[in-house]
């Protein structure tokens, strides 16, 4: 009965995003950016959508299951603050730029902002290979939710997989449009599920005081910050959440926005629904200590889905498991066709073919590309142990410390290619070079110093924009002129 | 300094230091039924939803909003 109803799920889900296909142009930029039409409360839930992936449910619970309630304004309340001003300073005047000068990808604004293909070459590189582990958390996350909630009938490698063929589908078919569409669906559902779910585990479990109780009884540890956060590491945790200023599926969605005007529900509504999704995960999370003691690590993962499955039997584990996909999958098939459109536009067409591919060629090869790296993701996945969080924490750390080259493009007309790729080559073999080092540990820092690595790589990478500007020449006039439009008063 | 800039600057700091509630940090006691620590994050949040509404109605890059319609 529970797989029945994940499959009807999936089946209302493709759906959407076919139904979604009909409306398409088959332009690029109908497929790429749904035509520049999506209006304000689409553009709230397919970003917020698009952002709450497997990190937001079972990497939550996976890690308020070990560290309490702490994981909530670590992660949750922070994003609420930092992710809304990267919206407010950066989404819009990116948008602004964008229509103007008719970008489709990050890619495109960054090489024409300073006139360099060596930075569009190096940034692509950077960006698709920070965006793999984001990848995989989806991927294997729709894994463990299947095999739990089928109390382990269906292999983690089926569940991936058959998450990753459903995106790869209505994806290909439909775009940003398909994309949006069902975002907007998934995230309603995600949202109604998460706070049922809650409701029925919570009283099952006795009541929200009676798991209270339990747990200052046997995890009192849980319940306050002191024994699980150090406050350095949760001051330089506030910087994870600026990883939204480059993340090349939310860009892709700034893109996509009517008018700038669209953005202002986005921006004031944001945190309550973060708050939304992270309360009842974070709760969930920390009871399952009362029904599922002794997780070790990665363990964790599957603390959400198992507590359904204990608490909530037959349909609705299969309701609520495929609220758990919906989060899963309102992320993957963004950052799939981000990926698609920054492989076509960003390497095909501009270094190989360039304007002599046409809309119905620039589309296929995008297809090819999603499939490749899905596949690739998929593959990881098998062969992965790590925690969710641990592995989104060391993705959202390298987008993090890109934050220089989205504010030096839109705030600082000295700001120079030079600065640009002295910045990028920084945060890559920076990261590279901590990651080794920690062993892949997302709460190591440097000399156990209790700063994260977020904060060293993006101080180096700040100095290296500064420096590699001022020591180089400034650009031209007429290439800020076109960039940003009339000239401020005063300049020349 | 001009309003908007004032609210532009001021706001996010005066939210980032408030989101380091060190007084709470090893308070495990309950407020209105949840960890007071938790509890203070609800807060926070609603606090933030007010913060951005003031943005977006007192500071909001109007000339973003020019640049659209051609201003």
């Amino acid at each position: 009965m529970t797989l029945l109803v994940v499959a009807a799920y999936f089946a209302l889900v493709l759906g959407v995003g076919l139904f979604a296909q009909r409306l398409l142009e088959r332009t690029g930029e109908d497929y790429f950016l749904a035509n520049r039409s999506i209006g304000s409360f689409v553009l709230l839930m397919s970003l917020f959508g698009t952002h709450m992936t497997a990190f937001a449910l079972l990497g939550s619970s996976g890690e308020a299951y070990h560290s309490g309630i702490g994981v909530f304004g670590l992660m949750a309340s922070a994003s609420g603050l930092v992710i809304p001003l990267v919206f407010f300073f950066i989404g819009t005047r990116a948008w602004a730029v964008g229509k103007r000068n008719g970008y489709v990808t990050q890619v495109q604004l960054f090489r024409d902002r300073w006139g360099s293909d060596a930075l569009g070459l190096l940034l692509f590189v950077v960006l698709v290979a920070l965006l793999i582990p984001y990848l995989l958390i989806g991927v294997m996350g729709g894994g463990i939710t299947l095999n739990q909630i089928t109390d382990g009938a269906v292999p983690e490698w089926v569940g991936g997989l058959v998450i990753a063929m459903v995106v790869m589908t209505y994806v290909a078919s439909g775009g940003l449009r398909s994309t949006a569409w069902v975002n907007t669906f998934q995230t309603l559902v995600f949202m109604a599920l998460g706070a049922v779910t809650f409701a029925i585990v919570t009283s099952r479990m006795g009541g929200l005081q009676g798991i209270l109780a339990g747990l200052a009884e046997a995890r009192p540890d849980l319940l306050a910050r002191d024994r699980h956060f150090p406050p350095l590491y949760w001051l330089t945790y506030t910087l994870i959440p600026a990883s939204a200023a480059m993340f090349p599926h939310l860009f892709m969605h700034w893109l996509s926005a009517r008018r700038v005007r669209t953005f202002k529900l986005t921006i004031v509504a944001y945190p309550v629904c973060i708050a939304i999704v992270w309360i009842p995960a974070v709760l969930l999370g920390i009871a399952g200590n009362l029904d599922f003691p002794g997780l070790v690590g990665g363990e964790s993962n599957s603390i959400l889905v198992q507590m359904i499955g204990l608490h909530a039997p037959g349909v609705l584990a299969g309701l609520l498991g495929a609220g758990v996909f919906a989060a899963v999958m309102s992320s993957l098939d963004s950052q799939v066709l981000a990926l698609g459109t920054m492989f076509t536009e960003d390497i095909v067409r501009h270094h190989g073919y360039h304007d002599t591919m046409d809309d119905r060629r620039r589309v296929l090869v995008g297809r090819l590309f999603v499939a490749g790296i899905l596949g690739l993701s998929y593959v990881l996945s098998l062969v992965t142990a790590r925690s969710i969080f641990g592995l989104a924490t060391w993705s959202f750390t390298g987008f993090a410390a890109l934050l220089p080259l989205p504010v030096a493009a839109l705030y600082w007309r000295r700001s120079t290619a030079t600065g640009a790729i002295a910045s990028v080559l920084t945060v890559a073999v920076g990261w590279l070079a901590f990651y080794w080092h920690a062993g892949g540990d997302a709460s190591w820092t440097p000399g156990g110093s209790g700063v994260l690595v977020v904060a060293v790589l993006l101080a180096a990478s700040s100095v290296a924009m500064v420096l590699g500007s001022l020591l180089s020449s400034p650009p031209s006039p007429e290439r800020l002129d076109r960039f940003f439009g009339r000239p401020r008063r005063g300049e020349r | 300094m001009s309003r908007r800039r004032w609210l532009r600057g001021v706001v996010p700091l005066v939210l980032l230091a408030l989101h380091n509630d060190l007084w709470l940090w090893s308070d495990d006691s309950l407020l209105w039924g949840l960890p007071v620590g938790l509890t203070y994050h609800l807060v926070y949040t609603a606090a933030t939803v007010a913060a951005m509404a003031l943005l977006v109605s007192f500071a909001w890059p109007g000339e973003l909003d020019d640049a659209e319609s051609g201003r």
